[in-house]
């Protein structure tokens, strides 16, 4: 175990410098930041200017050397647009991703698997209809239309939820991990708690409602699977209940490849949400690479990037590991 | 504030087993470093939110800094107005100036010494004092890329487009590039800046929020983090307003600045939020969670005149948007082909097409808001048959190309906030004189405008917005040498672009003499000549001057709109 684990490890090394070598390529394809920054105050010679003040004008393979090389000091360089060190901006950007990313996630979770269940234990009846029907709606349903409608129903005709940010005009909470909701437990600021939690509900219900659907097919399908192993049958057969069968010897047998999925789904969320950070302004990592992005904010691109890559990495690793601790029968030597 | 607890406890279970399952997390290691935030650095724990005495105004981006000498973007500039000032300000809802932290002012004969005495008794946010040498500092920074608080990296980029450069830069001949020569302080209260050529456009140049003072001994204590949330301070000036709060990504919160020297703002607390979907911000100021708001969706703006909680405000136009020519492609290097394009363009239809009431059709390359502007001569009628006239005399003496490489803007622009069905309604137009076009958008952020400096287009879609409030700004930024948009002037960039044309040295000489007179009468008829004589020329056609709107909720009051800035000091609420 230990040893795969290490070897897991050092295999990420490879992964994560091919991942800077093909972000560093793809931004030189798509040109240089001068032209996104001048608008339409644009020359060639403003424009020369900044390419030299930013190294720019460097050969690729220097670029490319100091790139790493400051990177490896934990130096992700520094924003053009707002010249803060980018992983100043990670600090604000990525807490508040983790956080809408686990809230998502635990709706997913909490929604997805006994609807799988159920289905899989009313098979081929109107309830395994209507729920694979409920999946289907949340897989398919736009993120974006569904977040502008939480917004119109809930937030502005009900009133009952705040429409965008992450803590109201007045409320502070003191940041201890950027997670507000935890960070207000920490601090005892009840009034922060609810505000905090209070704001988070309707994105991360936006954001849930894909991976529920997934998590909600693929358990219904592992469920499906199991319950007609002989083992179930010989569970039923000694007399056991439905209940202590689907519970006790059916899920714990069908989580193999829902933890799978949920990992997967884990790590896309984790890479920032930009549809409905947009719309609630959430101010995670999706909104702010992908305004990097268009702004061609070449250090902020190659850092969140490499955030992404190394999120995916842990993730599926996590993911690798946790099949032995669920299935007593795999052995990683 | 609109929340409660009694609403929040509607949330029941979901609430409580999202607190207790996040909170669980609390023990796992995260992964990445997680450090206080700016608004973590003055965090108070506080009950109930209170809106009272707070004015929140939603736009949809964060400012990119809170240093005015280094930024070019209107968010920043929305917050920094409000922070900052500096020696002259330009008049509630024009563009004329006035005197601000300078009282007055005198010229020298040569127009090359510029005197100003400064406002008595005014302090920085931080409590240090405004004076001569806080001036003569904040020049010096600005002008002289060795100066330690000059930040490496950091590109003063406004500096560049009104002064010219910076301390050592010469041209080809020898000379420097720079307007600015040097900073002197005369006594405590008086200043001498002078010139190494006269400059007209000087005390315009001086209001933009781009060359407001920030307090020395802030900018020394924050270092390269100032103007940053990551900065101690953030950002010091002696405007109205003080920074309370930067939590990044989601709102700006500025309290009052008690002992700021004019009159106080009308409203104790300002936030800035940032909402980035527009159809979430308008909701969002429909809902009254919010004030105010900028940046409408063009949908939104009838809904907004329709809803009797709301009231619209159009900002003067200070922009236009046009239709531009690149005179080295045939046949648009021949007067008879461009004005068939300016008689075949039917700008009103453009404008109740792809406009919600917040457009004007164009006949002039600078908008009427400004001085200088002539109304003595009337626009090219959209008129087919004249049009198809000219177009004939064009192709009697040129060929036209199959199809047109016609530039189409892929994004919004403040003129342009269709810019795909504009360039289809162009293209449209265009056919009836048989004219046509192939469209192209190519991304905007690297392609675009390097395409149409370096000729890759021949017909192109692109626009100014005014930066300081005189028509220099406008007319020698599009016309004056050193600008290549019409490939009019000599001036082709692309050593594989086709011949350049001989530079128009009229216009150019006429424009140049006009930034160097003193007296606005002096520069208002050489503006107005100008402006004709580009009418005449047509080196591309005005299409629109857009007044950008904002909304307000209908119990704001106190708002001043203006072609060249946004200041909310004087705005609360009933």
């Amino acid at each position: 175990m230990t040893g795969f684990i290490v070897r897991r490890i050092a295999l990420t090394v490879p992964v994560l410098l091919g991942i800077t070598l093909f972000t560093f390529a793809f931004l030189k394809v798509t040109g240089d930041p001068c032209a996104a920054l001048l608008g339409e105050r644009y020359t060639p010679e403003r424009c020369e200017q900044i390419r030299v003040r930013y190294g720019l004008d460097q050969p690729p393979h220097v670029q490319y050397g100091r790139y790493l090389q400051t990177t490896l000091g934990g130096d992700l360089g520094r924003s053009i647009l707002t010249r803060r060190p980018v992983t100043s901006e990670l600090k604000i950007v990525f807490p508040a991703t983790v956080e809408l990313a686990l809230a998502a996630m635990l709706i997913a979770v909490c929604a997805g698997i006994p609807l799988g269940v159920i289905a899989a234990a009313r098979h081929n009846s109107a309830v395994d209809l209507g729920a694979m029907v409920v999946a289907l709606v949340g897989v398919s349903m736009p993120v974006f239309w569904l977040g502008l409608m939480l917004v119109y129903a809930l937030a502005f005709k009900l009133g009952w939820f705040p429409t965008s940010g992450r803590l109201s005009a007045g409320v502070h909470v003191e940041v201890v991990t950027g997670l507000y909701v935890l960070d207000s437990v920490l601090g005892r600021n009840w009034d922060g708690f609810w505000d905090a939690l209070h704001h988070l509900a309707l994105p991360a219900f936006a954001l849930s409602t894909i991976p529920a659907a997934i998590v909600a097919r693929i358990t219904r399908s592992a469920m499906l699977d199991v319950l007609g192993q002989d083992y179930i049958r010989t569970a039923r057969a000694k007399g056991l209940g439905e209940r202590a069968v689907i519970a006790r010897h059916a899920l714990a047998n069908a989580l193999l490849p829902v933890v799978t999925v949920v990992g997967l789904q884990t790590g896309f969320l984790l890479s920032g949400a930009v549809l409905t950070e947009t719309i609630f302004a959430w101010p995670g990592m999706g909104r702010w690479i992908v305004d990097a992005i268009s702004s061609n904010d070449v250090p902020v691109v190659q850092g969140g990037v490499l955030v992404f890559a190394t999120v995916f990495v842990v993730v599926n690793l996590v993911v690798d590991i946790s099949y032995a601790w669920l299935d007593p029968r795999i052995r990683f030597t | 504030m609109p929340h409660t607890r009694v609403r929040l406890s509607r949330l029941g279970v979901i609430a409580a087993c999202l607190g207790a399952v996040l909170a669980g997390c609390g023990s796992e290691p995260t992964a990445a470093p997680m450090l206080p935030t700016a608004s973590s650095a003055q965090a108070i724990p506080t009950g109930e939110p209170e809106n009272a005495g707070r004015l929140v105004f939603a736009h949809p981006e964060d400012a990119a800094k809170l240093d005015p000498a280094d930024v070019t973007d209107g968010e920043s500039l929305l917050v920094t107005w409000h922070i900052y000032e500096g020696l002259t300000r330009y008049q509630a809802g024009k563009t004329e100036v006035e005197p601000a932290l300078a009282t007055e002012w005198s010229v020298s004969d040569d127009g090359l010494t510029w005197t100003f005495k400064l406002r008595e008794g005014v302090k920085f946010h931080d409590g240090s004092a405004f004076d001569a040498a806080a001036v003569v500092w904040n020049f010096e920074r600005w002008f002289d890329p060795e100066n330690p608080h000059h930040f490496k990296d950091w590109g003063f980029e406004y500096w560049t487009d009104m002064f010219q450069g910076f301390k050592g830069e010469v041209d080809a001949e020898g000379k420097p590039k720079s307007v600015f020569a040097g900073a002197e302080a005369v006594d405590a209260q008086t200043v001498k800046l002078t010139l190494n050529r006269p400059s007209a456009p000087l005390l315009q140049n001086l209001a933009m929020g781009n060359f407001a003072f920030s307090s020395p001994a802030a900018v020394q204590a924050a270092g390269e983090s100032y103007g940053t949330p990551d900065g101690n301070p953030i950002a010091v000036g002696t405007g109205p307003y003080m920074v309370d709060e930067w939590s990044p990504g989601e709102r700006i919160v500025l309290v009052a600045n008690p002992d700021y020297w004019g009159d106080p703002p009308a409203t104790g607390e300002l936030e800035l939020r940032v909402i980035p979907d527009g159809s979430a911000r308008f909701l969002s100021l429909s809902s009254g969670e919010i004030d105010g708001m900028n940046q409408v969706n063009p949908e939104d703006i009838a809904k907004a005149e329709a809803d009797s909680n709301l009231q619209v405000v159009l900002e003067p136009a200070n922009n236009v948007g046009y239709l531009g020519f690149n005179q080295a492609r045939a046949p648009w290097g021949n007067l008879d082909c461009r004005l068939a394009v300016a008689h075949a363009i039917d700008k009103q239809a453009i404008v109740d097409a792809l406009y919600a009431g917040d457009a004007v059709t164009a006949k002039a390359m600078m908008p009427p808001s400004l001085w200088g502007y002539d109304d003595g001569f009337e626009d090219y009628p959209y008129d087919l048959a004249q049009a198809q006239a000219y177009m004939d005399k064009c192709l009697a003496a040129e060929s036209m190309p199959a199809e047109v490489v016609f530039y189409v803007p892929p994004i919004q622009r403040f003129y342009f906030p269709k810019p795909k069905e504009l360039g289809e309604l162009i293209q449209a137009q265009l056919s009836q004189i048989g004219v046509t076009t192939r469209i192209e958008s190519p991304d905007w952020g690297s392609l675009y405008i390097p395409g149409v400096r370096t000729g890759k287009a021949e017909l192109f879609l692109l626009g100014w917005g005014g930066d300081n409030g005189d028509p220099d700004n406008f007319l020698c930024k599009l016309f004056c040498g050193g600008s290549a948009d019409f490939n009019s002037d000599g001036q082709f960039e692309s050593p594989d672009g086709p011949a350049p044309r001989a530079p128009d040295e009229a216009l150019d000489a006429l424009l140049r003499e006009a930034a160097t007179l003193n007296t606005q009468a002096d520069r208002e008829a050489k503006y107005q000549e100008a402006n004709r004589m580009i009418h005449e020329k047509v080196p591309a056609v005005p299409l629109v001057h857009r007044s950008p709107p904002v909304l307000f909720r209908a119990n704001v009051k106190g708002y001043e709109p203006s072609p060249i800035q946004m200041i909310l000091t004087g705005v609360s609420k009933e």
